[in-house]
């Protein structure tokens, strides 16, 4: 069927009036949660995914993706890339906090510049595979960290910076192989294929393309590590950045 | 939230635009299988059995429109359940079923 219709439409909209109604409730605050700077609840982090409050519940107002208060809608304040009170606005100043037993953990936020910030990513991953010591206030530090731990396959800057992943499919957002996508763009700040970038320059110490960098990007395939990025060939393990696109399709699958 | 008497009626307005074009497509599909038929007559009338290509072309082109007309219903009964559903259940479980109907009808939203 169509990706827009009239139908899908109305469709939505009852299903998102349906969850902001029931995420006007307060009340159902527990000791964990995560909060919009707005003082929206975005959802209790329990063990309990049936729990209608979980942020995990997929039918719940703040785990379903149609649902305006859910950091998992992607339309939403609280999920967009532009949201103001967005875990993924890379420029958002007012992100959500995280409380752990009634204290606050950091916020989560995409938005490297905020001191203490939980990558969002790092938070989902928690959420969904370590509940535990997220509920003990253990979180994984980084995104790729909890990219690693998922087993994927993709380029880390020595700063922890992610620099896309290595599967060789040109659609997918984040490879280093889609054009259109941040890692594989040449315009993009965080691409190693932008000459003018800190990650692509031949004059920056992070850049693979700097012949005397000592601290150029990583490679992980299925979360390991397996060589560095580098056209410096002092380094060992290293693959050259002028053949990662071919090397990439040689070894990892579209899939990963 | 807006009223239940303004869902059913957002909903009796799309249920309306989809009866048009459902009525379209079905014109559109008698008009090629008229066509169809008249060329097959026309093969075996004439005794010149190259009119029966278009029949056969236009036989498969029938396919497209029966395949719109039975996700135009598809939809049609989705948005005749939903309205049913806010009344009748709680607000949590209303709003689970129509996720779940939005999700069998275009996949899972990412």
């Amino acid at each position: 069927m169509s990706e827009s219709d009239k139908t899908k439409e109305v469709l939505e909209q009852i299903l998102a009036e349906l969850y902001f109604e029931q995420a006007k409730d307060t009340k159902s605050r527990e000791k964990s949660y995560l909060i919009a700077e707005d003082g929206q609840l975005l959802g209790n982090i329990t063990k309990n995914n049936h729990d209608i409050n979980s942020i995990l519940n997929k039918y719940g107002p703040y785990g379903s993706p149609y649902s305006t208060t859910s950091i998992f809608n992607k339309y939403s304040k609280y999920g967009s890339q532009y949201g103001p009170y967005s875990i993924n606005n890379p420029f958002c100043n007012q992100p959500p906090n995280l409380i752990i037993n009634g204290k606050s953990i950091g916020k989560v936020t995409s938005n490297k510049s905020i001191k203490g910030n939980i990558a969002p990513e790092a938070f989902i991953f928690s959420l969904e595979n370590s509940i535990d010591s997220l509920l003990s206030g253990k979180i994984i530090e980084s995104e790729t960290t909890a990219r690693a731990m998922k087993r994927e396959s993709f380029i880390e800057a020595q700063d922890g910076t992610f620099l896309g992943k290595l599967n060789p499919n040109k659609y997918d957002q984040e490879s280093i192989f889609n054009r259109f996508g941040s890692y594989g763009n040449q315009f993009s700040q965080v691409s190693i294929f932008n000459r003018y970038s800190p990650y692509g320059s031949q004059f920056s110490d992070l850049s693979p393309f700097n012949k005397f960098s000592n601290t150029p990007p990583k490679i992980y395939v299925d979360g390991n590590f397996v060589a560095y990025l580098s056209v410096n060939t002092f380094i060992k393990p290293r693959i050259d950045p002028e053949e990662i696109l071919d090397w990439a399709e040689r070894n990892i699958s579209k899939y990963n | 939230m807006a009223s239940t008497s303004e869902i059913i009626d957002r909903i009796d307005d799309v249920l309306k635009q989809n009866k048009r074009i459902e009525w379209a497509y079905i014109l559109l599909t008698v008009a090629l299988f008229g066509v169809g038929i008249a060329c097959f007559i026309t093969a075996l009338v004439t005794g010149h059995f190259a009119w029966s290509t278009p029949s056969t072309i236009t036989t498969g082109l029938l396919y497209w429109p029966l395949k719109e007309i039975k996700e135009i219903r598809q939809k049609n009964i989705a948005l005749a359940t939903a309205p049913m559903l806010i009344t009748q259940l709680p607000k949590a479980k209303a709003a689970e079923e129509i996720q779940k109907l939005l999700q069998n009808m275009y996949g899972e939203k990412k």
